[in-house]
C-alpha cells in the first residue's frame, strides 16, 4: 500500500499531538554544505521550486526562508567560507505561490528595517496571492552594522527592539483587520465598492509609529498571516507568547526542550491565550542513514564538511575574541588566553554573539581536546552543532513524534544541509512514517495555512490601538 | 534618429481593472478578486503568448486616487492596491517572454530592499525584470508610513511654493535611490561566487564591494545580498510629465515613457523626443540614449462612434454629476486602426515604441489582442531578456577591474 495517501485525517489516535513541519531553505548559515558536489545554487529559482514541490508532496505545513540583510563580515572583509547571498525573500514567496497549491509560505522580515504599512501590505498582497498560505517570522536585528544599509541607519537602541516590535506587530494586525466582512460591496448599481467611504481606515499613535490613512486591500483569506517569533532572550520570550502564533527557536536537548516550551505556553496562558495557539517549533538539523551505524557515519562526515580549518578557526575567535589566523586547525587549541571583549570591534560582524563565560569555555575544551587526543578542527566538529536527529527514518520518525508527544516541541523547521535536494530523503522517508502514527495528516484538510497548522481559523482580535470603524 | 530597438517595443500598461476610474462598474466580479494570482493570470498569459514585450503595473502605495494631487477617499471607486513587485514575481514563473515591470514609490521603500526584490525578480524570470520609478510628493501618502512629513500636495496651481519644495524633495530623493539600485546592482561582480574547496572560500570577496553611498537623503553600505542577476542591472523606466522627472530618467533610467501633447501643448512626438534629448544632453548622459515610449490610454470600438459611446458611459459611471475622465496621457478613442494609425505617426516622429494603457481590461485587452497586437508585435519572437529586446548590453559591474580592452 503506498504511504496512506487515502488515510483520512480522522484516523490519529485519540489525544495524538499533530506534529507541525516547517522546511527551511538552506543557505546562508553555517549547517549549509557547499563544497558537496550535489550542492547546486542557492539563488536560482528552479532550487527553491525543487525544495518547495518536495516539502509539498510530503505535506509540510510551511516553506521557511530566513533573512539576513547585510553580508557578515571580518576586520571590514566578507565572511567568505560559508554560502554568500541570498535572494529577497518575499518576492521569492511570491514566486513560489505560483508553482505550489497547498503549502505554508513563511518569511522572516525584521520589524526594524521596515514600516508596519509596507509589511501588513506586501503580506497581505501574498496571503491573497497564495489564496491564504502567508506567514511571517517577525524578527528585531537592532545593530547599527545591519542599519547602514537603511534610511534611517542603526536608529534602535537594543533595549527597544521589542518595544517597537510590539507595536509594528499590532499595527499591522490592525490594518488586517480594517476591512470588515461585508465591507467589499462592489455594488455596480448603488456606486459603491466599498461599503462606506471610511472602509480601511486605520489611525495609530504610538511611541515609534504615528500613521493614518486607509489600507488598500480586502481581508485576506487568512485574515491574519502567521505570524512567528525568533528571538529567545526574556524580552523575546515575552513578545512572542503575546503577539506571535509560533515560535522559532533553537534545538535543544530535551529536557531543556520541554522546560522551554513549558515556559512559553505558560506565558501565554498567563496572557489569556490558550496555550495550543502558540506552536513551538524548534530548529532541526537531520541525518539519516538505511542503519543506526550508517547514519552515525553520515552525520560524522557532514559535520566535518560544515567545518573547514578556516571555519573552525573563525567558529573560537568568537570566543576567543582574537584574530587565530595564525593558527594551524589541525594543531593544538591556540594557547592563547581568551579576552572579555573583542580585541577588534569588526572582528566579526553580523553573527551571534556568544552569552557564555568564554574563559571557562576555552578551559573546559582545552581538557576535552587533551582527554580525546583532537586537533583544533576535530575539536570544533566535536562541540559545534551536533544534528538534532540522527538515524534511520523509523528511529528518526520516532525521535521526532516522541518529542512532540512528550510537549517539547509541536514540530518542527527541518534544516537541510544541500540545497536544493537535502530534504528529499527525509521528506519520502519520514514523512510517511509519521503519517502512518497518525501525527502527520495524510494530505492537507485545511484551506488555509492557519488552519493545517490547527490554529484558530478567525483568530480572536487582539489589543486594538487603532480606530476600529463600526 | 537611429533605430535602436528594430521594432517598436510594445508594453501593456495593467492597473486594477482597468485605467479608467469606471472601470470596476463594468467588471464587479474581476474588481473583487483582483488581488488574486488567478485574476492577474488570465490576463497576462495571453499577452504573453501574442508576444507583448513589457506588462507593467502601477503602484498607487495606497488607495488609487483619480489622477494628480492628494488621493481622496471615496467608496465608489476601486480600493485595491496589492503590492505590484509581488504581483510581477508571482507572474515569473507562469510567463515565458515577457518582461515583469512593477512599479516602486522610491519616496517610502528602502531602495535596499526595491533593489534586491528586483534583482531576485530578474532571476526567477531568467531577465525578464524591470523596475519602473515614482517619486510622490503627496502627504496622504507619507502618512501611511509616518516617517517623511510631507505638506498637502496643493493641486489648485501646481506652482504652490510648498508643492515645488516637496516636488523637488521627492525627485531629489528618488535620484539617490536610482543610484543606490544601480550600485547595488553592480556591488557582486558576475564571477563572485567561486567555491574554491581547496581555500575554503565560498566567494571571492574581492569581487564583493561596499557601495558606499552617501547622499543629502539616504546613505547605503553596502553590498547587495543578492548575487548579480542575468540582467546584471534590470533596466529602469521613468515616467516623464515633469521636467525633474525628465532629469531623473536622463540621469539614471533606461527607459522614458513620455506623453506627446499632454503635458506641453504645442509638443508633438517629435517635439517630445526632442525634450528627452535636451534632458540627456543637460545631464550629460553616457549611457546609451533613453528608449523612448509614449503612453497612450485606449478605449476601443469596433466604430469611433462605438468608442466614443463606450468613453461616454465610462464618463457617467465615474462622474455621475458630470465630469470626464482626466487621464495624465493620449486618449485614444476610436477604431483599432485608429490606434495603429497613432502607432505609426509617434513611430515615424522617432519614438520607439508605445505603453497602451487599457481603460477597461475586460473589454480593451481582448480588442488589442485580437485587433491591435497582432500588427505591432511578433507572436513568434524568441525570448530575450529585456536588456536585449530593449537593444541595451548587458552592463559589466562597474566596480570590475578594467579589462585589457577598457585600458587600450
Ligand atoms: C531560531 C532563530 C532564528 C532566527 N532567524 C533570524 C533571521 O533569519 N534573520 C534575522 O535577522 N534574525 C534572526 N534571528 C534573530 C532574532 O530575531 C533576534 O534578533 C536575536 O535573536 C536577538 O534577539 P534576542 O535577544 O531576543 O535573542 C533568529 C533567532 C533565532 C533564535
Amino acid at each position: 500500500m503506498s504511504a496512506g495517501a487515502e488515510r483520512p485525517a480522522e484516523r490519529r489516535p485519540p489525544g495524538r499531538r499533530q506534529v507541525r513541519l516547517g522546511a527551511h531553505f538552506p543557505g546562508v548559515n553555517a549547517t549549509s554544505v557547499w563544497s558537496d558536489p550535489a550542492s547546486g545554487s542557492h539563488i536560482d529559482f528552479s532550487s527553491f521550486v525543487h525544495m518547495a514541490r518536495t516539502a509539498e508532496r510530503s505535506r509540510f505545513d510551511f516553506f521557511f526562508l530566513a533573512e539576513g540583510l547585510r553580508l557578515r563580515e571580518k576586520k571590514g572583509r566578507i565572511h567568505d567560507l560559508d554560502v554568500v547571498g541570498r535572494p529577497d525573500t518575499l518576492a521569492v514567496l511570491a514566486a513560489l505561490s505560483a508553482v505550489t497549491e497547498h503549502l505554508g509560505l513563511v518569511g522572516t522580515l525584521t520589524t526594524t528595517y521596515n514600516e508596519p504599512y509596507e509589511v501588513a501590505r506586501q503580506l497581505a498582497t501574498l496571503d491573497h496571492l497564495s489564496g491564504g498560505r502567508a506567514g511571517w517570522n517577525a524578527v528585531t536585528s537592532p545593530d547599527a552594522f545591519t542599519g547602514a544599509n537603511f534610511r534611517r541607519g542603526g536608529f534602535l537602541d537594543r533595549a527597544d527592539r521589542y518595544d517597537r516590535a510590539a507595536e509594528f506587530v499590532t499595527v499591522v494586525r490592525s490594518l488586517w483587520r480594517s476591512w470588515g466582512v461585508d465591507d467589499l460591496v462592489a455594488d455596480t448599481d448603488g456606486a459603491r465598492f466599498v461599503r462606506d467611504v471610511e472602509v480601511g481606515a486605520f489611525s495609530h499613535r504610538g511611541r515609534h509609529f504615528d500613521v493614518e490613512g486607509h489600507f488598500p486591500l480586502p481581508r485576506s483569506p487568512q485574515v491574519e498571516p502567521v505570524v512567528l517569533q525568533a528571538g529567545d532572550s526574556d524580552a523575546g520570550r515575552a513578545f512572542g507568547a503575546t503577539h506571535a502564533d509560533g515560535i522559532f527557536t533553537l534545538a535543544r536537548g530535551l529536557d531543556e526542550a520541554r522546560a522551554f516550551s513549558a515556559d512559553l505556553k505558560g506565558r501565554a496562558a498567563a496572557a489569556g491565550r490558550d496555550p495550543d495557539h502558540l506552536l513551538i517549533l524548534p530548529a532541526a538539523t537531520f541525518a539519516l542513514g538505511d542503519t543506526t551505524e550508517e547514519a552515525e557515519r553520515h552525520a560524522a562526515e557532514v559535520r566535518r564538511a560544515q567545518v573547514s580549518g578556516a571555519t573552525a578557526l573563525q567558529f573560537l575567535e568568537r570566543f576567543y575574541n582574537r584574530d587565530l589566523s595564525g593558527y594551524d586547525p589541525d594543531g593544538p587549541l591556540p594557547d592563547v588566553e581568551p579576552l572579555p571583549e573583542p580585541e577588534d570591534p569588526l572582528l566579526v560582524q553580523g553573527q551571534v554573539v556568544p552569552t557564555v563565560d568564554v574563559v571557562a569555555q576555552v578551559r573546559e575544551w582545552r581538557e576535552l581536546a587533551a582527554a580525546k587526543g583532537l586537533s583544533l578542527r576535530d575539536l570544533v566538529v566535536e562541540v559545534s552543532a551536533r544534528q538534532t536527529f540522527v538515524g534511520t527514518a523509523a528511529e528518526i520518525a520516532e525521535q521526532i513524534d516522541h518529542r512532540v508527544q512528550t510537549g517539547a516541541a509541536d514540530g518542527f523547521i527541518l534544516v537541510p544541509h544541500l540545497s536544493p535536494g537535502g530534504l528529499d530523503e527525509l521528506a519520502e522517508r519520514v514523512v510517511p512514517l509519521l503519517q502512518e502514527r497518525g501525527s502527520v495528516p495524510a494530505s492537507y484538510t485545511g484551506r488555509t495555512l492557519r488552519e493545517n497548522l490547527g490554529l484558530p481559523a478567525e483568530p480572536p482580535v487582539r489589543s486594538h490601538p487603532v480606530r476600529s470603524h463600526p | 534618429m537611429s533605430d535602436p530597438v528594430g521594432t517598436p517595443v510594445v508594453a501593456v500598461a495593467l492597473d486594477g481593472v482597468g485605467w479608467h476610474p469606471g472601470a470596476w462598474r463594468r467588471s464587479p466580479e474581476e474588481a473583487r478578486r483582483s488581488a488574486t494570482a488567478a485574476y492577474w493570470r488570465d490576463l497576462v498569459l495571453p499577452l504573453d503568448d501574442a508576444g507583448v514585450d513589457v506588462v507593467t503595473w502601477e503602484d498607487p502605495f495606497g488607495i488609487p486616487g483619480d489622477g494628480y494631487g492628494e488621493p481622496a477617499a471615496r467608496a465608489d471607486r476601486l480600493r485595491v492596491a496589492p503590492e505590484p513587485v509581488l504581483l510581477a514575481s508571482a507572474l515569473a514563473p507562469s510567463t515565458r517572454r515577457v518582461a515583469l515591470v512593477p512599479s516602486v514609490v522610491t519616496t517610502h521603500t528602502e531602495p535596499f530592499h526595491v533593489a534586491t526584490a528586483v534583482a531576485t525578480l530578474d532571476h526567477a524570470s531568467l531577465g525578464r525584470a524591470g523596475v519602473r520609478l515614482r517619486a510622490d510628493a503627496t502627504r496622504t501618502r507619507a502618512r501611511l508610513l509616518g516617517r517623511r512629513d510631507l505638506p498637502p500636495l496643493e493641486t489648485a496651481t501646481r506652482d504652490a511654493p510648498l508643492s515645488l519644495a516637496a516636488r523637488d524633495e521627492v525627485f531629489a530623493d528618488a535620484g539617490e535611490v536610482a543610484e543606490v539600485l544601480g550600485r547595488l546592482w553592480d556591488s557582486w561582480e558576475d564571477d563572485a561566487e567561486i567555491r574554491d574547496a581547496t581555500t575554503g572560500r565560498f566567494v571571492d570577496r574581492d569581487r564583493l564591494h561596499h557601495i558606499d553611498f552617501v547622499g543629502d537623503h539616504l546613505a547605503v553600505k553596502g553590498p547587495s545580498i543578492v548575487p548579480r542577476s542575468p540582467q546584471g542591472r534590470p533596466p529602469v523606466l521613468v515616467l516623464a510629465h515633469d521636467p525633474r522627472a525628465f532629469a531623473l530618467a536622463a540621469a539614471a533610467a533606461d527607459v522614458v515613457l513620455v506623453t506627446p501633447d499632454a503635458p506641453y501643448p504645442g509638443d508633438d512626438a517629435a517635439g517630445s523626443v526632442a525634450r528627452v534629448r535636451a534632458a540627456e544632453a543637460a545631464a550629460g548622459r553616457a549611457e546609451p540614449p533613453l528608449r523612448v515610449l509614449g503612453e497612450v490610454d485606449v478605449v476601443l470600438g469596433a466604430t469611433r462612434e462605438e468608442a466614443t459611446r463606450r468613453l461616454a458611459e465610462l464618463d457617467a459611471l465615474a462622474h455621475p454629476g458630470g465630469g470626464a475622465w482626466r487621464s495624465d496621457a493620449v486618449v485614444v478613442v476610436g477604431t483599432p486602426v485608429d490606434l495603429l494609425a497613432r502607432a505609426d505617426t509617434w513611430r515615424a516622429a522617432g519614438l520607439d515604441g508605445l505603453r497602451l494603457r487599457p481603460a477597461e481590461h475586460a473589454v480593451d485587452l481582448p480588442l488589442l489582442l485580437e485587433h491591435v497586437l497582432p500588427h505591432l508585435v511578433d507572436a513568434g519572437r524568441p525570448v530575450l531578456t529585456l536588456r536585449e529586446r530593449l537593444g541595451l548590453e548587458r552592463p559589466r559591474s562597474r566596480y570590475a577591474a578594467p579589462t585589457r580592452e577598457d585600458a587600450s
